[in-house]
């Protein structure tokens, strides 16, 4: 019975890691597109960059 | 972490009551699986990033999030959205110019803050007190 809810707390902390670790890739994946695009034109906030953020 | 381990290991080599020894030191074992499946992993903070560095940066991202909001302030309706794409902005200039992101920064002024906070109030009045004459001389 131990064991086995020890094994289970395991699983749980994988689950836990491999979600932050897939928030933490998607956040910079987010951030890689948004640096790729042109963000203002002089000084007006361009519709490319306005719309990525919707 | 291998320091610990090694501790860990030696401890447990050396005692005959291995059930209560576990126990003992189960929150450090869980502590470092915590760590070996990445959860304890944080964004390395450069060298360079001192708390007053942080401070500065701070500061200047918020005075360009400031501009570019009043630069387009009577463009777009929705200004919640454009406080956030204002931020966006001023964060990824800053990121393009110095290399550190806004996480950085936040990550060493909190824990500047934490290492304050966990000073006894003597030490921070005396701080305070170098750092207020040391301000005077070189002003001086």
């Amino acid at each position: 019975m131990g064991r086995l809810s020890k094994k289970n707390h395991l699983e749980l902390l994988l689950q836990k890691a491999n979600s932050i670790s897939g928030i933490r890739k998607m956040n910079m994946q987010f951030k890689e597109e948004r640096r790729a695009i042109k963000p203002l034109e002089g000084y007006l906030i361009t519709e490319t960059y306005w719309k990525l953020s919707e | 972490m291998d320091y610990k381990r090694a501790q860990n290991l030696q401890q447990l080599s050396q005692s005959s009551d291995l059930p209560t020894l576990i126990e003992n030191i189960r929150t450090e074992v869980d502590y470092d699986i915590h760590n070996l499946v990445g959860l304890g992993k944080r964004m390395p903070i450069p060298q360079e990033l001192t708390n007053e560095r942080a401070h500065h940066l701070k500061k200047a991202i918020y005075d360009r999030v400031v501009e570019i909001y009043g630069d387009n302030n009577e463009e777009r309706l929705d200004n919640e959205k454009l406080l956030k794409v204002a931020t966006c902005i001023a964060e990824d200039e800053f990121f393009a110019e110095t290399k550190i992101e806004s996480e950085q920064i936040e990550r060493v002024i909190f824990d500047a803050q934490e290492i304050t906070k966990s000073l006894p109030r003597s030490m921070i009045n005396s701080a305070s007190v170098i750092s207020v004459q040391s301000g005077a001389q070189s002003g001086a």
